[in-house]
Protein backbone atom coordinates (compact mmCIF):
# COMPACT_ATOMS: atom_id res chain seq x y z
CA UNK A 1 0.00 0.00 0.00
CA UNK A 2 2.69 2.35 1.04
CA UNK A 3 4.36 1.52 -2.36
CA UNK A 4 1.19 3.01 -3.83
CA UNK A 5 0.70 6.21 -2.04
CA UNK A 6 4.38 6.94 -2.85
CA UNK A 7 3.31 6.08 -6.53
CA UNK A 8 0.55 8.04 -6.47
CA UNK A 9 2.58 11.26 -5.23
CA UNK A 10 4.91 10.66 -7.37
CA UNK A 11 2.56 10.64 -10.16
CA UNK A 12 0.56 13.76 -9.01
CA UNK A 13 3.54 15.57 -8.71
CA UNK A 14 4.14 14.85 -12.92
CA UNK A 15 1.23 16.17 -13.81
CA UNK A 16 1.33 19.19 -11.51
CA UNK A 17 4.61 19.78 -13.57
CA UNK A 18 2.78 18.58 -16.88
CA UNK A 19 -1.09 19.20 -17.27
CA UNK A 20 -1.79 18.26 -20.40
CA UNK A 21 0.55 14.71 -20.09
CA UNK A 22 -1.32 11.06 -20.48
CA UNK A 23 0.07 10.61 -17.38
CA UNK A 24 -3.84 10.51 -15.87
CA UNK A 25 -3.96 7.17 -16.49
CA UNK A 26 -1.40 5.32 -14.31
CA UNK A 27 -2.34 8.16 -11.64
CA UNK A 28 -5.93 6.71 -11.82
CA UNK A 29 -4.71 2.99 -12.51
CA UNK A 30 -2.60 3.57 -9.07
CA UNK A 31 -5.53 5.45 -7.05
CA UNK A 32 -7.68 2.16 -8.35
CA UNK A 33 -5.25 -0.19 -6.92
CA UNK A 34 -5.05 1.85 -3.64
CA UNK A 35 -8.81 0.90 -3.56
CA UNK A 36 -9.46 5.21 -4.21
CA UNK A 37 -12.22 4.79 -6.60
CA UNK A 38 -13.60 7.44 -6.27
CA UNK A 39 -10.14 9.75 -6.82
CA UNK A 40 -9.63 7.63 -9.69
CA UNK A 41 -12.50 7.93 -11.67
CA UNK A 42 -12.40 11.48 -11.06
CA UNK A 43 -8.62 11.74 -12.27
CA UNK A 44 -9.87 9.82 -15.35
CA UNK A 45 -13.06 11.64 -16.25
CA UNK A 46 -10.70 15.29 -16.20
CA UNK A 47 -7.84 13.79 -18.18
CA UNK A 48 -10.69 12.57 -20.60
CA UNK A 49 -11.69 15.70 -21.56
CA UNK A 50 -8.51 17.00 -22.81
CA UNK A 51 -7.78 13.48 -24.40
CA UNK A 52 -11.21 12.14 -25.74
CA UNK A 53 -9.67 9.91 -28.41
CA UNK A 54 -7.08 8.20 -25.59
CA UNK A 55 -8.67 4.81 -25.60
CA UNK A 56 -6.13 3.56 -22.46
CA UNK A 57 -8.28 6.29 -20.26
CA UNK A 58 -11.41 4.77 -21.29
CA UNK A 59 -10.50 1.22 -20.55
CA UNK A 60 -9.18 2.26 -17.34
CA UNK A 61 -12.18 4.27 -16.19
CA UNK A 62 -13.99 1.35 -17.33
CA UNK A 63 -12.05 -1.20 -15.39
CA UNK A 64 -13.10 1.43 -12.38
CA UNK A 65 -16.41 1.20 -13.41
CA UNK A 66 -16.62 -2.05 -13.06
CA UNK A 67 -14.49 -2.78 -9.69
CA UNK A 68 -17.16 -0.15 -8.53
CA UNK A 69 -20.13 -2.22 -9.71
CA UNK A 70 -21.31 0.76 -11.87
CA UNK A 71 -21.70 -1.90 -14.96
CA UNK A 72 -23.57 -0.24 -17.16
CA UNK A 73 -21.13 3.08 -16.56
CA UNK A 74 -18.57 0.48 -17.70
CA UNK A 75 -20.47 -0.97 -20.50
CA UNK A 76 -20.54 2.72 -21.91
CA UNK A 77 -16.76 2.85 -21.96
CA UNK A 78 -15.69 -0.22 -23.26
CA UNK A 79 -17.91 0.34 -25.67
CA UNK A 80 -16.67 3.61 -27.12
CA UNK A 81 -13.41 1.76 -26.69
CA UNK A 82 -14.74 -0.64 -29.29
CA UNK A 83 -16.34 1.65 -31.50
CA UNK A 84 -12.92 2.62 -32.64
CA UNK A 85 -10.61 -0.54 -31.55
CA UNK A 86 -12.48 -3.46 -32.33
CA UNK A 87 -9.36 -5.50 -32.12
CA UNK A 88 -8.74 -4.75 -28.36
CA UNK A 89 -8.48 -8.06 -26.04
CA UNK A 90 -8.51 -6.05 -22.73
CA UNK A 91 -12.17 -4.62 -23.98
CA UNK A 92 -13.97 -7.54 -25.17
CA UNK A 93 -12.80 -9.52 -22.60
CA UNK A 94 -13.73 -7.25 -19.88
CA UNK A 95 -17.24 -6.81 -21.41
CA UNK A 96 -17.90 -10.97 -21.17
CA UNK A 97 -17.41 -10.63 -17.58
CA UNK A 98 -19.56 -7.88 -17.26
CA UNK A 99 -22.10 -9.17 -19.53
CA UNK A 100 -21.78 -12.98 -17.71
CA UNK A 101 -22.11 -10.89 -14.26
CA UNK A 102 -25.08 -9.25 -15.78
CA UNK A 103 -26.69 -12.70 -17.24
CA UNK A 104 -26.50 -11.34 -20.56
CA UNK A 105 -24.93 -14.38 -22.07
CA UNK A 106 -25.63 -13.83 -25.80
CA UNK A 107 -23.46 -10.85 -25.42
CA UNK A 108 -20.91 -12.40 -23.02
CA UNK A 109 -20.27 -15.17 -25.38
CA UNK A 110 -20.07 -12.31 -28.63
CA UNK A 111 -17.27 -11.08 -26.76
CA UNK A 112 -15.27 -14.30 -25.52
CA UNK A 113 -15.39 -15.62 -28.92
CA UNK A 114 -13.82 -12.20 -29.98
CA UNK A 115 -10.97 -12.41 -27.64
CA UNK A 116 -10.69 -15.90 -28.75
CA UNK A 117 -10.44 -15.16 -32.32
CA UNK A 118 -7.63 -12.90 -31.23
CA UNK A 119 -6.01 -15.09 -28.94
CA UNK A 120 -6.84 -18.89 -29.60
CA UNK A 121 -4.30 -20.44 -26.75
CA UNK A 122 -6.11 -17.96 -23.24
CA UNK A 123 -7.46 -20.79 -21.49
CA UNK A 124 -9.36 -18.93 -19.02
CA UNK A 125 -11.35 -17.08 -21.71
CA UNK A 126 -12.26 -20.39 -23.06
CA UNK A 127 -13.54 -21.77 -19.77
CA UNK A 128 -15.51 -18.51 -19.50
CA UNK A 129 -16.68 -18.95 -22.94
CA UNK A 130 -17.84 -22.40 -21.93
CA UNK A 131 -19.98 -21.48 -19.10
CA UNK A 132 -21.67 -18.98 -21.24
CA UNK A 133 -22.33 -20.95 -23.77
CA UNK A 134 -23.85 -23.61 -21.37
CA UNK A 135 -25.98 -20.88 -19.57
CA UNK A 136 -27.32 -19.99 -22.57
CA UNK A 137 -28.48 -22.86 -23.58
CA UNK A 138 -29.78 -23.87 -20.51
CA UNK A 139 -33.81 -24.33 -20.89
CA UNK A 140 -36.11 -21.33 -19.70
CA UNK A 141 -36.94 -21.49 -16.46
CA UNK A 142 -38.90 -19.48 -14.02
CA UNK A 143 -35.67 -17.35 -13.25
CA UNK A 144 -34.33 -16.83 -16.23
CA UNK A 145 -37.72 -15.16 -17.52
CA UNK A 146 -37.22 -12.53 -14.56
CA UNK A 147 -33.45 -12.53 -15.88
CA UNK A 148 -34.71 -11.73 -19.64
CA UNK A 149 -36.69 -9.17 -17.99
CA UNK A 150 -34.64 -6.99 -16.24
CA UNK A 151 -32.38 -7.68 -19.39
CA UNK A 152 -35.28 -5.69 -21.01
CA UNK A 153 -35.34 -3.34 -18.89
CA UNK A 154 -31.83 -2.62 -18.39
CA UNK A 155 -30.73 -2.63 -22.36
CA UNK A 156 -32.30 0.98 -23.50
CA UNK A 157 -30.30 2.58 -20.59
CA UNK A 158 -27.23 1.51 -22.37
CA UNK A 159 -27.85 0.72 -26.19
CA UNK A 160 -30.15 3.39 -26.68
CA UNK A 161 -27.21 6.42 -25.49
CA UNK A 162 -25.21 5.60 -28.57
CA UNK A 163 -27.71 5.58 -31.11
CA UNK A 164 -28.74 9.04 -30.31
CA UNK A 165 -25.17 9.83 -30.19
CA UNK A 166 -25.05 8.64 -33.71
CA UNK A 167 -27.88 10.74 -34.75
CA UNK A 168 -26.51 13.64 -33.98
CA UNK A 169 -23.16 13.21 -35.31
CA UNK A 170 -24.75 12.15 -38.89
CA UNK A 171 -24.75 15.76 -39.61
CA UNK A 172 -21.50 17.19 -39.19
CA UNK A 173 -20.08 13.84 -40.63
CA UNK A 174 -21.62 14.62 -43.89
CA UNK A 175 -19.44 17.81 -44.18
CA UNK A 176 -16.45 16.86 -42.54
CA UNK A 177 -16.47 13.96 -45.29
CA UNK A 178 -17.04 16.93 -48.24
CA UNK A 179 -14.50 19.10 -46.94
CA UNK A 180 -12.19 15.79 -46.89
CA UNK A 181 -13.09 15.15 -50.33
CA UNK A 182 -12.35 18.30 -51.80
CA UNK A 183 -9.04 18.31 -49.77
CA UNK A 184 -8.57 14.93 -51.26
CA UNK A 185 -8.73 16.64 -54.43
CA UNK A 186 -6.76 19.55 -53.87
CA UNK A 187 -3.99 17.49 -52.55
CA UNK A 188 -4.19 14.89 -56.13
CA UNK A 189 -4.11 18.05 -58.06
CA UNK A 190 -1.28 19.23 -55.73
CA UNK A 191 -2.61 22.38 -54.76
CA UNK A 192 -1.54 22.02 -51.18
CA UNK A 193 -2.22 24.87 -49.87
CA UNK A 194 -5.70 24.73 -49.96
CA UNK A 195 -5.72 20.86 -48.69
CA UNK A 196 -3.97 22.54 -45.91
CA UNK A 197 -6.36 24.74 -45.15
CA UNK A 198 -9.33 22.36 -45.08
CA UNK A 199 -7.43 19.97 -43.10
CA UNK A 200 -6.50 23.30 -40.68
CA UNK A 201 -10.07 24.08 -40.72
CA UNK A 202 -11.01 20.78 -39.75
CA UNK A 203 -8.58 20.24 -36.82
CA UNK A 204 -9.75 23.93 -35.18
CA UNK A 205 -13.23 22.52 -34.78
CA UNK A 206 -12.05 19.04 -33.44
CA UNK A 207 -7.98 19.19 -33.01
CA UNK A 208 -7.91 15.42 -31.89
CA UNK A 209 -9.34 14.10 -35.25
CA UNK A 210 -6.15 11.44 -35.56
CA UNK A 211 -7.70 11.33 -39.11
CA UNK A 212 -7.49 14.60 -40.30
CA UNK A 213 -3.71 15.05 -38.18
CA UNK A 214 -2.11 12.14 -40.69
CA UNK A 215 -3.70 13.67 -43.30
CA UNK A 216 -2.35 17.28 -42.89
CA UNK A 217 1.27 15.56 -41.64
CA UNK A 218 0.91 13.70 -45.49
CA UNK A 219 0.03 17.39 -47.18
CA UNK A 220 2.87 19.03 -45.02
CA UNK A 221 5.24 16.01 -46.69
CA UNK A 222 4.41 16.01 -50.33
CA UNK A 223 4.34 20.02 -50.38
CA UNK A 224 7.61 19.63 -49.13
CA UNK A 225 8.79 16.76 -51.51
CA UNK A 226 7.19 19.15 -54.37
CA UNK A 227 9.49 22.29 -53.16
CA UNK A 228 12.47 20.24 -53.21
CA UNK A 229 11.78 19.07 -56.96
CA UNK A 230 10.92 22.77 -57.83
CA UNK A 231 14.14 23.54 -56.41
CA UNK A 232 16.02 20.91 -58.50
CA UNK A 233 14.45 21.74 -61.85
CA UNK A 234 15.29 25.33 -62.61
CA UNK A 235 12.30 25.25 -65.08
CA UNK A 236 9.07 25.42 -62.69
CA UNK A 237 6.24 23.22 -63.60
CA UNK A 238 4.13 25.68 -64.55
CA UNK A 239 0.53 24.33 -64.45
CA UNK A 240 -1.73 23.91 -67.21
CA UNK A 241 -5.59 25.32 -67.16
CA UNK A 242 -6.67 21.30 -66.98
CA UNK A 243 -4.88 20.77 -63.96
CA UNK A 244 -6.34 23.30 -61.50
CA UNK A 245 -10.01 22.66 -59.77
CA UNK A 246 -12.67 24.06 -61.47
CA UNK A 247 -15.89 24.72 -59.86
CA UNK A 248 -17.32 21.95 -61.45
CA UNK A 249 -14.96 19.80 -60.24
CA UNK A 250 -16.00 21.00 -56.72
CA UNK A 251 -19.52 20.32 -57.50
CA UNK A 252 -19.15 17.00 -59.06
CA UNK A 253 -17.41 15.28 -56.07
CA UNK A 254 -19.86 17.18 -53.23
CA UNK A 255 -22.66 15.75 -55.48
CA UNK A 256 -20.76 12.13 -54.95
CA UNK A 257 -20.28 12.93 -51.53
CA UNK A 258 -24.02 13.50 -50.65
CA UNK A 259 -24.64 9.86 -52.96
CA UNK A 260 -22.30 8.46 -51.33
CA UNK A 261 -23.47 9.21 -47.82
CA UNK A 262 -26.56 8.26 -47.83
CA UNK A 263 -25.37 4.24 -49.06
CA UNK A 264 -22.34 3.93 -46.42
CA UNK A 265 -21.08 4.50 -42.90
CA UNK A 266 -19.71 7.96 -42.46
CA UNK A 267 -16.69 6.70 -40.44
CA UNK A 268 -15.49 3.79 -43.55
CA UNK A 269 -15.46 6.71 -45.97
CA UNK A 270 -12.05 6.81 -46.44
CA UNK A 271 -11.69 3.54 -46.65
CA UNK A 272 -14.04 3.26 -49.61
CA UNK A 273 -12.83 6.12 -51.64
CA UNK A 274 -9.52 3.91 -53.04
CA UNK A 275 -8.76 5.30 -55.87
CA UNK A 276 -5.10 3.95 -57.88
CA UNK A 277 -2.57 6.48 -58.09
CA UNK A 278 -0.08 4.75 -59.49
CA UNK A 279 -0.27 3.92 -62.98
CA UNK A 280 -0.12 0.28 -64.28
CA UNK A 281 3.20 0.99 -65.40
CA UNK A 282 4.14 1.38 -62.13
CA UNK A 283 2.34 -1.18 -60.30
CA UNK A 284 3.90 -3.60 -63.18
CA UNK A 285 7.68 -2.65 -62.41
CA UNK A 286 6.78 -2.59 -58.55
CA UNK A 287 5.44 -5.80 -58.97
CA UNK A 288 8.73 -6.87 -60.81
CA UNK A 289 10.69 -5.19 -57.95
CA UNK A 290 8.72 -7.61 -55.47
CA UNK A 291 9.23 -11.11 -57.68
CA UNK A 292 13.07 -10.37 -57.13
CA UNK A 293 12.55 -9.91 -53.98
CA UNK A 294 11.07 -13.30 -53.34
CA UNK A 295 14.29 -14.96 -55.05
CA UNK A 296 15.99 -13.75 -51.82
CA UNK A 297 16.22 -17.04 -49.55
CA UNK A 298 13.59 -16.37 -46.41
CA UNK A 299 11.56 -14.27 -48.32
CA UNK A 300 8.63 -15.57 -49.23
CA UNK A 301 6.13 -12.41 -50.55
CA UNK A 302 5.74 -8.29 -50.52
CA UNK A 303 3.00 -5.95 -50.92
CA UNK A 304 3.02 -2.55 -52.39
CA UNK A 305 -0.02 -0.55 -51.41
CA UNK A 306 -1.61 2.38 -51.36
CA UNK A 307 -1.86 4.75 -47.70
CA UNK A 308 -5.74 4.06 -48.23
CA UNK A 309 -5.02 0.40 -48.28
CA UNK A 310 -5.43 0.08 -51.80
CA UNK A 311 -3.32 -2.92 -52.85
CA UNK A 312 -0.84 -1.64 -56.10
CA UNK A 313 1.25 -4.99 -56.53
CA UNK A 314 1.62 -8.49 -54.49
CA UNK A 315 3.77 -11.71 -54.79
CA UNK A 316 2.07 -14.01 -51.96
CA UNK A 317 2.59 -17.56 -51.18
CA UNK A 318 -1.05 -19.19 -52.66
CA UNK A 319 -2.20 -19.72 -49.43
CA UNK A 320 -2.51 -16.36 -48.67
CA UNK A 321 -5.13 -14.32 -50.32
CA UNK A 322 -4.82 -10.58 -50.50
CA UNK A 323 -8.46 -9.84 -50.49
CA UNK A 324 -8.31 -11.43 -47.07
CA UNK A 325 -5.72 -9.69 -45.38
CA UNK A 326 -6.28 -6.21 -46.94
CA UNK A 327 -7.67 -4.97 -43.73
CA UNK A 328 -5.42 -6.64 -41.25
CA UNK A 329 -2.52 -4.61 -42.98
CA UNK A 330 -4.06 -1.27 -43.38
CA UNK A 331 -4.93 -1.43 -39.79
CA UNK A 332 -1.94 -1.99 -38.47
CA UNK A 333 -0.29 0.74 -40.60
CA UNK A 334 -2.85 2.95 -39.59
CA UNK A 335 -2.34 2.30 -36.13
CA UNK A 336 0.96 2.28 -36.33
CA UNK A 337 1.37 5.62 -37.77
CA UNK A 338 -1.04 6.80 -35.15
CA UNK A 339 1.03 5.97 -32.39
CA UNK A 340 4.27 7.30 -33.79
CA UNK A 341 2.46 10.96 -34.57
CA UNK A 342 0.60 10.77 -31.27
CA UNK A 343 4.08 10.26 -29.31
CA UNK A 344 5.86 12.35 -31.94
CA UNK A 345 8.33 10.50 -33.21
CA UNK A 346 8.62 11.89 -36.60
CA UNK A 347 8.23 9.19 -39.43
CA UNK A 348 8.54 6.09 -38.90
CA UNK A 349 11.22 4.28 -40.55
CA UNK A 350 10.18 0.41 -40.31
CA UNK A 351 8.59 -2.07 -38.33
CA UNK A 352 8.88 -5.81 -37.82
CA UNK A 353 6.66 -7.96 -36.29
CA UNK A 354 7.96 -11.14 -35.13
CA UNK A 355 6.56 -14.23 -35.13
CA UNK A 356 6.64 -18.22 -34.32
CA UNK A 357 7.39 -18.88 -37.99
CA UNK A 358 8.07 -15.69 -40.01
CA UNK A 359 8.66 -11.93 -39.46
CA UNK A 360 6.67 -9.30 -41.35
CA UNK A 361 8.22 -5.69 -41.90
CA UNK A 362 6.60 -2.87 -43.30
CA UNK A 363 8.02 0.46 -44.38
CA UNK A 364 6.44 3.98 -45.87
CA UNK A 365 7.70 4.43 -49.35
CA UNK A 366 6.79 8.11 -51.27
CA UNK A 367 2.99 7.74 -50.91
CA UNK A 368 3.01 3.90 -50.36
CA UNK A 369 3.86 1.29 -47.57
CA UNK A 370 5.62 -1.74 -48.54
CA UNK A 371 5.36 -5.35 -46.68
CA UNK A 372 7.64 -7.78 -46.44
CA UNK A 373 6.65 -11.07 -45.60
CA UNK A 374 9.29 -14.00 -44.23
CA UNK A 375 9.62 -17.45 -42.88
CA UNK A 376 11.97 -18.88 -40.34
CA UNK A 377 14.73 -19.14 -42.51
CA UNK A 378 15.24 -15.08 -42.23
CA UNK A 379 16.05 -13.02 -39.30
CA UNK A 380 15.47 -9.45 -38.17
CA UNK A 381 18.88 -8.20 -39.24
CA UNK A 382 18.70 -9.61 -42.86
CA UNK A 383 15.37 -8.58 -43.20
CA UNK A 384 16.20 -4.72 -42.61
CA UNK A 385 19.47 -5.27 -44.77
CA UNK A 386 17.23 -6.24 -47.87
CA UNK A 387 14.65 -4.06 -47.30
CA UNK A 388 17.51 -1.09 -48.01
CA UNK A 389 17.73 -2.19 -51.55
CA UNK A 390 14.25 -2.74 -52.53
CA UNK A 391 13.30 0.73 -50.92
CA UNK A 392 16.03 1.97 -53.11
CA UNK A 393 14.51 0.54 -56.02
CA UNK A 394 11.26 1.57 -55.56
CA UNK A 395 12.05 5.08 -54.77
CA UNK A 396 14.21 5.23 -58.21
CA UNK A 397 10.58 4.66 -60.28
CA UNK A 398 9.14 8.20 -58.65
CA UNK B 1 14.80 -9.12 -7.64
CA UNK B 2 12.44 -7.03 -8.39
CA UNK B 3 10.26 -5.72 -11.57
CA UNK B 4 12.08 -1.95 -11.27
CA UNK B 5 15.48 -3.63 -10.31
CA UNK B 6 15.20 -6.06 -13.88
CA UNK B 7 13.85 -3.49 -15.68
CA UNK B 8 16.94 -1.24 -14.49
CA UNK B 9 19.31 -4.07 -15.27
CA UNK B 10 18.41 -4.31 -18.71
CA UNK B 11 18.46 -1.03 -19.77
CA UNK B 12 22.07 -0.64 -18.02
CA UNK B 13 23.46 -3.37 -19.86
CA UNK B 14 21.93 -1.80 -23.26
CA UNK B 15 23.98 0.94 -25.27
CA UNK B 16 21.77 3.39 -25.75
CA UNK B 17 18.93 2.58 -23.94
CA UNK B 18 16.34 4.90 -22.63
CA UNK B 19 13.99 2.96 -20.80
CA UNK B 20 12.13 0.08 -20.02
CA UNK B 21 8.64 -1.38 -18.70
CA UNK B 22 6.37 -3.78 -18.65
CA UNK B 23 3.04 -3.23 -19.81
CA UNK B 24 -0.31 -4.76 -19.82
CA UNK B 25 -2.35 -4.89 -23.51
CA UNK B 26 -4.80 -2.44 -21.84
CA UNK B 27 -1.94 0.25 -22.01
CA UNK B 28 -1.59 0.28 -18.17
CA UNK B 29 2.15 0.17 -17.21
CA UNK B 30 3.09 -2.39 -13.94
CA UNK B 31 6.27 -1.02 -13.69
CA UNK B 32 9.20 1.20 -15.41
CA UNK B 33 12.57 2.49 -15.60
CA UNK B 34 13.53 5.19 -17.66
CA UNK B 35 17.21 7.24 -17.57
CA UNK B 36 15.86 10.62 -19.16
CA UNK B 37 13.34 12.43 -17.56
CA UNK B 38 11.80 14.11 -20.96
CA UNK B 39 11.27 10.23 -21.90
CA UNK B 40 7.89 8.96 -20.60
CA UNK B 41 8.29 5.47 -21.23
CA UNK B 42 4.67 4.63 -19.99
CA UNK B 43 2.64 7.11 -22.28
CA UNK B 44 4.80 5.12 -25.12
CA UNK B 45 3.85 1.89 -23.80
CA UNK B 46 0.54 2.54 -23.17
CA UNK B 47 0.24 4.03 -26.86
CA UNK B 48 2.44 1.63 -28.52
CA UNK B 49 0.13 -1.00 -27.31
CA UNK B 50 -2.39 -0.42 -29.29
CA UNK B 51 -0.26 -1.95 -32.32
CA UNK B 52 0.15 -5.29 -30.36
CA UNK B 53 -3.60 -6.19 -31.27
CA UNK B 54 -3.37 -5.46 -34.88
CA UNK B 55 0.23 -7.07 -35.44
CA UNK B 56 -1.27 -10.42 -33.32
CA UNK B 57 -4.72 -10.32 -36.45
CA UNK B 58 -1.60 -9.44 -39.31
CA UNK B 59 0.52 -12.18 -38.07
CA UNK B 60 -2.18 -14.66 -38.13
CA UNK B 61 -3.54 -13.84 -41.40
CA UNK B 62 -0.20 -14.20 -42.85
CA UNK B 63 0.11 -17.65 -41.38
CA UNK B 64 3.00 -16.48 -39.61
CA UNK B 65 1.63 -18.02 -36.08
CA UNK B 66 1.72 -16.43 -32.69
CA UNK B 67 3.37 -12.85 -32.37
CA UNK B 68 6.23 -12.70 -30.12
CA UNK B 69 8.07 -9.41 -30.64
CA UNK B 70 7.03 -6.18 -32.24
CA UNK B 71 9.65 -3.44 -33.35
CA UNK B 72 9.01 0.01 -34.18
CA UNK B 73 12.00 1.91 -35.53
CA UNK B 74 11.02 5.58 -35.89
CA UNK B 75 13.00 8.90 -37.03
CA UNK B 76 13.57 9.54 -33.55
CA UNK B 77 13.89 6.26 -31.39
CA UNK B 78 13.18 2.30 -31.75
CA UNK B 79 10.75 0.38 -29.12
CA UNK B 80 11.04 -3.53 -29.25
CA UNK B 81 8.30 -4.97 -27.27
CA UNK B 82 8.54 -8.43 -26.62
CA UNK B 83 5.26 -10.24 -25.61
CA UNK B 84 5.32 -12.39 -21.80
CA UNK B 85 2.62 -14.35 -20.32
CA UNK B 86 -1.10 -12.88 -18.95
CA UNK B 87 -1.41 -10.66 -22.02
CA UNK B 88 1.49 -8.30 -20.62
CA UNK B 89 4.89 -7.25 -22.89
CA UNK B 90 8.22 -6.16 -22.03
CA UNK B 91 9.22 -2.76 -23.87
CA UNK B 92 12.65 -1.11 -24.37
CA UNK B 93 12.96 2.38 -25.64
CA UNK B 94 16.51 2.93 -27.76
CA UNK B 95 17.39 5.79 -29.19
CA UNK B 96 18.99 6.10 -32.41
CA UNK B 97 22.08 4.75 -32.10
CA UNK B 98 21.43 2.03 -29.45
CA UNK B 99 22.76 -1.66 -29.61
CA UNK B 100 19.32 -2.71 -30.62
CA UNK B 101 20.84 -6.77 -31.41
CA UNK B 102 21.78 -7.03 -27.25
CA UNK B 103 18.80 -5.21 -26.45
CA UNK B 104 16.67 -7.95 -27.66
CA UNK B 105 19.11 -10.49 -26.59
CA UNK B 106 18.57 -8.74 -22.72
CA UNK B 107 15.50 -8.65 -22.97
CA UNK B 108 14.53 -12.53 -23.76
CA UNK B 109 17.03 -12.96 -20.99
CA UNK B 110 14.91 -11.27 -18.67
CA UNK B 111 11.19 -12.58 -19.98
CA UNK B 112 11.59 -15.68 -17.75
CA UNK B 113 12.78 -13.25 -15.01
CA UNK B 114 9.91 -10.81 -15.76
CA UNK B 115 7.66 -13.86 -15.60
CA UNK B 116 7.91 -15.20 -12.26
CA UNK B 117 7.10 -11.96 -10.68
CA UNK B 118 3.88 -12.10 -12.22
Amino acid sequence: MADVMAEIEELKKKISQNPDSLIFVPLADAYRRAGMLDEAIEVCKKGLEKHQNYTSARVVLGRIYSEKNMLDDAIAEFKKVEAVDIDNIMVHSMLGNIYLKKKRYAEAVEQFQRVLSLNPEDLETQEKLKEALSAKQEPIKAESKIVEKSKTEEKPKIEEKPKIEEKSKVEPKEDLQKSLKVAEIYTKKEEFDKAIEIYREILSKDPENIFVQQKLREVYSFQEKKLEKLKQKSSSSEKSENDKITTEDILVVMKDAITETEKKEPAKVEKQEAKFLFDSNKAKKIENILKDLTNTEGIVGGIFLQRDGKIVASILPPDIDSAEIDKDITQIVDKTEKSIFNMKQGRLNYAIIVSEVGQLLFTEISNGVLFMIGNEKINMGKMSYVLKDVVAKIKALF
Amino acid sequence: MDFKTLLQKIVENVDGAIGAAVIGEDGIAIEQFTTKADFDITAAGAEYSTIISSAKKASKSFGLGKTNEVLISTEKATMIMMMMDKNLFVTLALNLDGNLGRGRLELKKAIPELEKLI
